[in-house]
């Protein structure tokens, strides 16, 4: 144990070996991200394979160069996505050795390697583009408010394209209409904004649904009205010809939730092909009640 | 500042009678142990300590002065001088450092060199050296760093209070009215007037009427004055209670801290009260044992007072600090009571249960006052003390008009501006804090995460040899407490003292000496403490979960000087230790008599190796200071995955002139997002941006608009997209491949700049 006499020396030269690996260090996160041509050669390969349908992704975000360089492919709608279930290919531009959680486990196509920046083209096996929409299909919607002492009807808009509910009774915020929602995880989404009120549950029906196997809904809350957690959730009930499938909750602190139902087979309708979808949206108190909602019919009949 | 004659004195004359030391009492118990053991134990090393019988006037002339005829003068001739790794200079022989343990023999191939404490003339050129230095840098790298938001209020708040000045000089009547004060005055009354009356000052001189300045540069002189200058203090005050290299090295980390190089550009507060705070504690220290130091201490209070709020903090940090160094000694009773405090904080007990700990902590400090003078037993109140309740309140008051009338209403109102402050957002791993409760470690880990490593690093060696001496003293204590009680005549409260001293009954000396550090302790009773606490309470704020977050690491800047100072001494200790296994000289036979001075070249190269990594930190951080994260992090990219702050206060966005005005239309509106109206109106000024560009308050009607990466500010971003019907940015700012600001243009606006053509 003689040598522990000498600590001193080794805690001294530890400090100047430390040094050098900070320095090393400092040189390696600040080259982590490749310069602006490696971008450039990853947008031409995107440029010259993508196709219509497909997902591109840029991860982590914070790579400003990859939104820049492939943001022509990279449109609102699918940076504001519900999931993935749309895209059968995913593009993924991003550092070597990562891959973001969403397209965890996707298979890969193809890979591309240039200087650090890595870009993959992923099969998405389950994806296709849903049969139907509700944030779409908005304007066939018939959208009411059910109060206890009768409907009131939600008139379509066409200059802002919502079915406006509250004019009637005093509150204008109450509307159902297209909605781009930052999430508890600041993550946007589109969707349908349906402020709930404590006049009765917003009702919206879609008659002629495309029918599918299973409807997938998708709630959230504003960031804003989210984080506070105090105010009772919002509930949102999917019924399908009239059954419920259930009742998705969303309470304060959760963030983009996804329900999945499997749709029911129909009971003696005259069109098979087309299923009536009804949400009802309701909460105990309609204070910060920031909500908004999209469902997707999918796969075939 | 005359502070040398006090140096001088405070060697022979400590401790004084009347301010018993009790950090001086270790020292002096270990001292009656023999000196031939210490001799014995240590050769070599202790030789190279004055020797106990020379004059003691050598060590106690003015301190560092070079005595020619004295050995250690010889020794301060070697080459080692220039790394301030020469042969050591003795302790003050009022206090000299513990001997080392019996039989205890240092290695003769690890033996390090005591530091050298430089001559005052050098110690005060050297400090002035490195402040200009840094003076110059920070003004030659200004022009490169965006204007923070809160710089563009206090850039229009300078110019109103010097409408003021221009009316007291016209009319010293009207000027001292209270329609005239309260018109002026009210601007940015939430904070002291001090610092916007010299950025108003200086833009006066060194702008409008010697023209040396660019505008925003002249505004934000004096808060780079005061980086240089606390640059300077922090060498001087670490030189002076350690040693040459300790000062250095002190002073070049603060300097090289990326965060601290970035805030000492703006003409903000934060820098100068870090400046004041250092200010009003050195001159505390300094007061011990000079009254004139006392009534400067008062007045650097009064001006702290009068620079931003941290001020406040001081006379309980103050107050924190005598009665650990001059009032409790480390009995049993206080230790255990102190103890039982700070676990029933920590996992805030029942607050009735933390009160009692309280309470018998004060009685345990009481019971172990030796009731020397002073009221209740307690050593001497500190003169000091007076002086900053005396000329605090005055200054205050006199130097800020705003104060003058509505006095009440008026400090009530700033004072609940800050304590009624609106929550801030704030990122932390990943997860946005916008209201109690704050993380309980966010001050510690987020300097852990900002502070270049191996500052850090040195930082904790420096804590750890401190702490060494302190538990090392404290022992000593204890066992020579022991050895009273086991001579006691028995009875119940002697038979409580050996159950409670019993640990210490069989207790041995402890091992080798900290040459450096025992040194320092001689000079400087208690100094380890002074820096402790002075490094932790400002965390400690801001570490309790209601305290504000807002501003990243900057609301305990106070605290990094003395981060600064530990990691000086660290890095200087362990450098020494390094330094004594490598060969003095090498001989070069072929070259007859020549001799490579092996040792100082090594030093010096492990010196500079050490500063490296933050010299490193620093200009890669550059000018985005505030997006800056060590290795630790990850870096920058490794932060960003984190979820950690990434910047604040939008002024990223003079990193982006150069694309703005290439590429925003002749006319066009912008959305600057988060850089203030006032920092848009400099950036004109200054003519960095073009004339012709627009201020737009909203996307909507702006032909560009960028966002500020705030991981809060994701809001913002989506409401841009929704406006522009479009994801995609057309240029993003970056630093090291992170996305600062996103540029986004207006579908159909066609970017590019046409200038007008000459008529």
């Amino acid at each position: 144990m003689r040598f522990l006499r000498h600590w001193p020396v080794v805690v001294g030269a530890l400090l100047p070996l430390a040094a050098v690996i900070e320095l090393a260090g400092n040189a390696w996160t600040a080259n982590l991200v490749p310069p602006d041509g490696a971008f450039a050669e990853a947008r031409r390969v995107v440029e010259r394979d993508h196709r219509d349908g497909d997902l591109v992704v840029v991860y982590p975000d914070w790579m400003g160069q990859g939104r820049v360089a492939l943001g022509p492919w990279m449109p609102l709608r699918d940076q504001a996505r519900g999931d993935i279930l749309d895209y059968p290919r995913v593009w993924q531009l991003t550092l070597d050795g990562r891959r973001a959680p969403e397209l965890a486990g996707l298979p890969n196509e193809r890979s591309w390697s240039f200087d650090g920046l890595a870009l993959d083209l992923l099969r998405n096996p389950g994806g296709a583009p849903a049969l139907w929409r509700a944030y779409d299909d908005l304007a066939s919607a018939v959208v009411v408010v059910a109060a206890a002492d009768g409907e009131k009807p939600c008139p379509w808009q066409e200059r802002d394209q919502a079915h406006h509910c509250g004019d009637s009774f005093g509150q204008p915020w109450v509307y159902v209409g297209p909605f781009l929602v930052t999430d508890m995880d600041q993550q946007p989404h589109q969707c349908l904004w349906a402020h709930p009120t404590q006049v009765g549950p917003i009702v919206a029906t879609w008659n002629d649904v495309p029918a599918g196997k299973t409807l997938v809904v998708h709630t959230a809350l504003t960031y804003t009205a989210a984080r506070d957690m105090k105010y009772p959730p919002v509930h949102l009930e999917t019924l399908v010809d009239g059954r419920s499938l259930g009742i998705a909750e969303q309470p304060d602190g959760a963030s983009w939730r996804t329900w999945k139902y499997e749709v029911p087979p129909p009971e003696a309708r005259e069109n098979p092909g087309v299923r009536q979808v009804q949400l009802r949206i309701t909460t105990e108190f309609q204070g910060m009640r920031h909500f908004c909602f999209d469902a997707a019919m999918r796969g075939d009949t | 500042m005359s502070d040398e004659r006090d140096d001088a004195q405070g060697a022979s004359d400590r401790p004084e009678p009347s301010l018993p030391n009790r950090a001086l009492e270790g020292e002096a118990r270990e001292q009656e142990q023999p000196r031939a053991e210490a001799r014995g134990s240590e050769g070599e090393v202790a030789a190279a300590l004055k020797e106990p019988d020379q004059p003691r006037a050598e060590a106690h002339g003015s301190e560092g002065e070079v005595v020619p005829d004295q050995p250690q003068a010889e020794a301060r001739g070697s080459d080692g001088a220039a790394a301030g790794l020469e042969m050591p200079e003795p302790p003050s022989p009022s206090a000299e450092p513990p001997p080392p343990a019996p039989g205890y023999q240092l290695p003769a191939t690890s033996r390090p060199p005591a530091p050298r404490r430089p001559a005052r003339w050098r110690r005060h050129a050297v400090g002035a050296a490195l402040g200009i230095a840094y003076l110059a840098v920070l003004l030659s790298t200004a022009q490169e760093i965006g204007f923070a938001r809160d710089e563009g209020f206090y850039f229009t708040a300078a110019d109103r209070y010097q409408q003021w000045f221009d009316l007291l000089l016209k009319d010293h009547k009207q000027a001292t009215s209270k329609e005239a004060v309260l018109s002026h005055w009210d601007m940015n009354a939430e904070h002291p007037p001090l610092m916007k009356v010299l950025f108003g000052l200086s833009h006066r001189l060194f702008h409008n009427k010697l023209g040396w300045l660019a505008p925003s540069t002249s505004y934000r002189l004096p808060g780079m004055l005061c980086g240089a200058l606390l640059v300077y203090l922090v060498f001087v005050f670490a030189a002076k209670r350690f040693g040459e290299l300790e000062g250095f090295l002190s002073a070049a980390f603060l300097a090289l801290m990326p965060v601290f190089f970035y805030h000492a550009h703006l003409d903000a507060f934060d820098v100068p009260i870090t400046l004041m705070c250092f200010l009003v504690l050195y001159a505390f220290e300094k007061s011990r044992t000079s009254n004139w130091w006392a009534f400067l201490t008062g007045v650097f209070f009064g001006l702290a007072l009068l620079t931003k709020l941290n001020a406040f903090f001081l006379p309980p940090t103050m107050f924190i600090l005598w009665v650990l160094r001059d009032v409790i000694r480390p009995t049993p009773a206080t230790i255990l009571a102190a103890l039982a405090l700070i676990i029933g904080l920590v996992f805030q007990l029942d607050m009735r249960l933390v009160g009692a700990f309280g309470v018998l902590l004060v009685i345990a400090v009481l019971r172990a006052s030796d009731r020397q003078g002073g009221f209740l037993g307690l050593p001497k109140i500190p003169t000091a003390f007076l002086w900053m309740a005396l000329l605090g309140p005055i200054l205050f008051y006199a130097l800020w008009p705003w104060m003058w009338f509505d006095t009440l209403d008026h400090f009530r109102g700033y004072v609940n501006f800050h304590a009624k402050h609106d929550y801030y957002n704030i990122a932390y791993f990943g997860q946005n804090y916008f209201h109690p409760p704050f993380p309980l470690g966010y001050p510690f880990v987020t300097t852990a995460m900002t502070t270049p490593v191996v500052t850090l690093l040195a930082g904790v060696v420096g804590m750890a040899l401190f702490l060494r001496w302190r538990l090392r003293s404290m022992h000593a204590d204890l066992a020579e407490r022991c050895a009273a009680v086991l001579a006691a005549s028995p009875g119940w409260r002697v038979r409580v003292r050996r159950f409670l001293l019993a640990p210490w009954r069989s207790a041995r000396p402890a091992g080798p000496p900290d040459d450096e550090i025992a040194a320092a302790q001689a000079r400087s009773p208690g100094i380890g403490i002074f820096l402790a606490v002075n490094l932790l309470v400002p965390m400690l704020i801001i570490a309790h979960p209601k305290v504000f977050i807002f501003g990243g690491t900057k609301h305990w800047m106070p605290a990094w000087p003395f981060l600064a100072i530990f990691a000086g001494v660290g890095a200087a200790w362990g450098l020494r230790r390094v330094a004594a296994v490598i060969p003095d000289r090498f001989a070069l036979p072929r070259l007859g008599r020549v001799t490579v001075p092996v040792r100082p070249l090594v030093a010096g190269v492990l010196s500079l190796l050490l500063l490296a990594p933050a010299a490193q930190g620093t200009a890669q951080s550059h000018p985005f200071g505030l997006s800056h994260y060590n290795l630790l992090a990850g870096g920058v990219p490794g932060s960003a995955d984190l979820g950690m702050c990434r910047q604040f206060w939008g002024f990223t966005t003079g990193s982006l002139l150069p694309w703005l005005n290439a590429n925003v239309p002749r006319n066009g509106a912008v959305f600057f997002h988060d850089t203030a109206w006032d920092s848009f109106r400099m950036f004109q000024t200054d003519g960095t941006l073009r004339k012709d560009i627009r201020w737009a308050g909203s996307p909507d009607t702006a032909a560009v608009s960028l966002l500020h990466h705030e991981l809060h500010m994701a809001e913002l971003e989506h409401a841009i997209w929704l406006a522009y019907g479009e994801a995609a940015p057309a240029h993003v700012l970056t630093h090291e491949g992170v996305a600062i600001i996103s540029v986004y243009v207006k579908p159909g606006v066609v970017l590019g700049y046409v200038p007008p053509v000459a008529r």
